[in-house]
């Protein structure tokens, strides 16, 4: 899964928060399959934790946007948060 | 070099606790990519020590999200931040005697606007009655209040103005210069709503760095534009925080070098910081007496910010702070310290003060050789 947000602040401060809470993560440069930005983005391995880690970043007031890699289509695809 | 006895410390701290300097060596030498740009090991790096800042900052004056803290170059563009993003055509201001230039200029370069300020007083900064009475009179748009004074080091009471603002329902602009690092500001549940502060005088950072509090983002339009490294596709400024006013890239050095000041503070504690200043103000003025037929004092000791304003009858301010400096090795500064309105007031205008500064480095033993260097000059010039 991958996040991305507005800032590298707002990333800094998801990562500080996520790895408070035992999520492993990585900052990785934004996909440009997801977006032409040129900052970092969130990347989280393993999909089990989708949901706690929705509930951190809402918790958190994070406005974020969360894409899965979908690997028979080899592509990043939106989830919905709202 | 010979010791200097550094007694200017309202103008920047002197001397740094040794690990600002450090700081700021190990960061250049070995971090300073450029932070937010490239998304590389070294530009998150860097980025990480912007945020590590941001978020002690926050910590230290208890702001919820550290992001409502964006970077300048000091209090002056902070405060310019605030008046020129804020103010609009025909809005009343309500300022008072004891401001800096670097209020009384801004305001003064906008058109049509309508300035007015509160009576100054000797005993509180700001003569609270006459500030009622204005507000009754005519609600103003923005109040603008310079917490301690540069040139008498008074501290104003802000729990007063904050009485004055949840009853009056005013837009508050506090010039924080003087007082942050020696005040406990809990922004949490005090209602201000922008905040100025430099990073060089009470915080112990290097010259070139400050930052300023804004409470809700929407209030101000920001200085200047450009690269943020967000929302690149996107050729208009991002309207979100901290990014909608920091434009370009940040004086990484002075935020690391704020940040080891900042270090410092918290693990001094601001209240005790406070406390070994003010003992350092009242032996000052406690020694004072034993000349005092000869000198005149614009500075009280209670609720003072550590600053000592003085005159010697019958000698010019600049040049007993030449003797100071050149026989003594004393450095104060003399003048009108940027702010001309409170030496009117003062009725020093236009010669101003000698002014004495102390910082958390002055010792006693310090204060006893200004005190003799002040009786030699007032015997010899006799």
């Amino acid at each position: 899964m991958i996040i991305i947000m507005d800032s590298i602040h707002q990333i800094l401060k998801a990562e500080k928060i996520l790895k408070k809470n035992r999520i492993n993560i990585e900052l990785i440069p934004v996909p440009k399959e997801i977006h032409s930005n040129c900052g970092s983005a969130i990347k989280i391995e393993s999909s089990n934790n989708k949901e706690k880690l929705i509930k951190i970043l809402k918790e958190n007031n994070f406005k974020f946007r969360l894409f899965s890699y979908h690997k028979e289509v080899d592509f990043y695809i939106e989830e919905d948060v709202k | 070099m010979e010791k200097i006895y550094y007694f200017d410390n309202a103008a920047t701290s002197f001397p740094k606790p040794e690990k600002v300097a450090a700081s700021v060596f190990n960061y250049i030498k070995n971090f300073a990519a450029n932070p937010g740009r490239s998304s590389h090991k070294l530009s998150i790096e860097s980025a990480r020590f912007v945020f590590e800042t941001r978020e002690n900052i926050a910590e230290l004056l208890n702001i919820n999200n550290s992001e409502n803290i964006i970077f300048t170059q000091n209090a002056t563009e902070s405060l310019n931040i605030v008046i020129k993003g804020y103010l609009k055509e025909n809005y009343h201001i309500l300022t008072s005697f004891t401001e800096h230039n670097s209020v009384l200029r801004p305001l003064n370069s906008i058109r049509n606007i309508t300035i007015d300020r509160i009576k100054f007083s000797k005993n509180t900064g700001i003569d609270f009655s006459d500030f009622h009475k204005k507000l009754s009179e005519k609600k103003p748009d923005l109040v603008i209040i310079n917490h301690a004074s540069n040139v008498t080091g008074k501290i104003v009471n802000l729990d007063r103005i904050l009485e004055l603002k949840e009853k009056f329902k005013f837009k508050l602009l506090i010039d924080a210069a003087q007082t942050g690092g020696i005040f406990q500001y809990d922004l949490k549940n005090q209602d201000i709503d922008f905040i100025a502060f430099t990073g060089h005088k009470g915080f112990y950072g290097p010259q070139g760095i400050g930052f300023l509090f804004i409470k809700n983002p929407e209030d101000l339009i920001p200085l200047k534009q450009g690269g943020t490294g967000s929302n690149s596709e996107n050729d208009y400024q991002p309207d979100f925080l901290p990014d909608k006013f920091e434009s370009g890239t940040l004086n990484v050095p002075g935020i690391v070098g704020l940040n080891a000041g900042i270090e410092f503070i918290k693990s001094n504690g601001i209240k005790n910081i406070y406390n070994h200043k003010l003992n350092l103000i009242n032996y000052f003025f406690e020694k004072l007496k034993t000349i005092s037929n000869k000198v005149i004092l614009y500075s009280k000791a209670k609720n003072n910010s550590g600053v000592i304003s003085l005159n010697i009858k019958n000698l010019s301010p600049s040049k007993v702070s030449f003797i100071l400096d050149k026989e003594f090795n004393i450095a104060t500064r003399p003048g009108l310290h940027c702010a001309p309105l409170i030496h009117k007031a003062l009725n020093t205008y236009p010669y101003g003060t000698v002014r004495f500064s102390i910082g958390y480095f002055n010792t006693k033993e310090e204060i006893d050789y200004c005190i003799e260097a002040l009786k030699f000059i007032i015997k010899k010039e006799k």
